[in-house]
């Protein structure tokens, strides 16, 4: 009976073309179905796009090449609300002083190879659970490269978190979550910060030259696995040649003294 | 290219540094031993700085505002330093240029780690 429905689910799912059937992303968005799936064309869209049913947004020929800027700058460029079961997948979020992708109130979100840059934040996920945030860049936002609030069972991997300007990937008060497998770099601020979050995983990431690395404040039972924190070589590195010159200068001087003789 | 940039940086650093230490040296009256020292470890880090002004300015990297007029500065101090050890007159100024010199190294260094590499 269960298949009988997701066969008849999935006959009646249509695939709606951007810009060949709608001009615009929101406006193909408003006319969906649940279930449909939103095929984007490549090209740079000013607009904002909120998402209060379950589809499948996808671009045609990925991140680089389908860029979405906000219109509305204090709106996110992608807004979820509500929704069970959507997905976004292969652009570019850019221009918003919210986030680039903003879900709330919302489970079994998908978040897959998407860009946000340069946005307050890169994602920011509030009362969100069962969701799966993966190769997704957050790169050069002002504030927070991923952000989790109130939200849990989410699984954020793989992703590429950079040189945001306050904190790579910020849990707060979210509980059972995965974050495993992400390169998080040069975010001027914590790397990775767990606050008021219990039970989390935390495995396998890359945390390299952030001002400090993972950090874990008022959380309890984080499992933290085989993750590489290197700290920011920049204040170390003078440091270090300094001394080797250093060195390198009473030896220089053996060698002047020794030819001299 | 990045991580070329930061070695060859990091080398002009060190003959900086030590150039600095051996400019000490030769205030504290460590003479002839000291002077040869400075000034070979002074030519090196110069040509060390041509060349990574050439790899910075030339590439494909995008240079900091900070990192442009480091480099900017660098030359000029760098040539002021020339004169002023050749001028009796300005000699008294050389150690204040030397110690301008080595901040500006710490500056580029600093700024390569940080933004380019």
């Amino acid at each position: 009976m269960a298949s009988l429905f997701l066969l008849t689910a999935n006959l009646q799912a249509a695939m709606i073309h951007v810009p060949s059937d709608y001009k615009t992303i929101h406006e193909s968005v408003e006319h969906a179905s649940p279930g449909d799936t939103v095929m984007v064309g490549e090209g740079t869209y000013r607009e904002n796009i909120q998402i209060t049913k379950p589809l499948t947004i996808k671009s045609e020929k990925g991140s680089e090449n389908t860029i979405v800027q906000a219109a509305v700058r204090k709106e996110p460029v992608f807004k979820v609300l509500n929704v069970d079961g959507a997905a976004i997948t292969g652009f570019t979020a850019t221009g918003s002083d919210t986030a680039g992708i903003y879900i709330r109130n919302s489970r079994n979100i998908l978040i897959t190879d998407n860009k946000t840059l340069k946005n307050d934040s890169g994602l920011r996920i509030y009362n969100t659970r069962n969701s799966l945030f993966r190769h997704n860049t957050a790169n050069a936002n002002e504030q927070f490269g991923i952000y989790l609030e109130a939200s849990g069972e989410n699984t954020i991997e793989k992703n590429t978190v950079e040189s945001n300007k306050d904190k790579g990937i910020y849990l707060n008060a979210s509980h059972n979550n995965s974050v495993q497998e992400n390169s998080v770099k040069l975010n001027i601020w914590n790397g990775i910060i767990l606050w008021l979050s219990n039970n989390n995983t935390v495995k396998d990431n890359t945390v390299f030259r952030n001002m400090y690395g993972i950090v874990i404040a008022e959380s309890k039972d984080t499992a933290l696995i085989n993750n590489t924190n290197w700290p920011n070589i920049y204040l170390i590195l003078p440091v270090v040649l300094a001394y080797l010159a250093l060195i390198l200068f009473f030896i220089e001087q053996k060698i002047f003294s020794l030819l001299e003789k | 290219m990045l991580l070329t940039i930061t070695i060859i940086a990091s080398i002009g650093f060190i003959l900086a540094v030590m150039s600095f230490i051996t400019g000490l040296q030769i205030l504290r009256g460590n003479a002839e031993t000291s002077k040869k020292m400075h000034r070979l470890n002074g030519f090196l880090a110069f040509a060390v700085f041509f060349i990574l002004a050439v790899l910075i300015f030339f590439g494909k990297e995008q240079t900091t505002t900070l990192l442009f007029w480091a480099l900017i500065s660098g030359f000029i101090l760098s040539y002021a330093k020339m004169r002023v050890v050749k001028n009796k007159r300005a000699y008294k100024y050389s150690s204040q240029i030397g110690f301008l010199l080595l901040v500006i190294w710490v500056i580029v260094l600093t700024q390569i780690i940080r933004h380019l590499s």
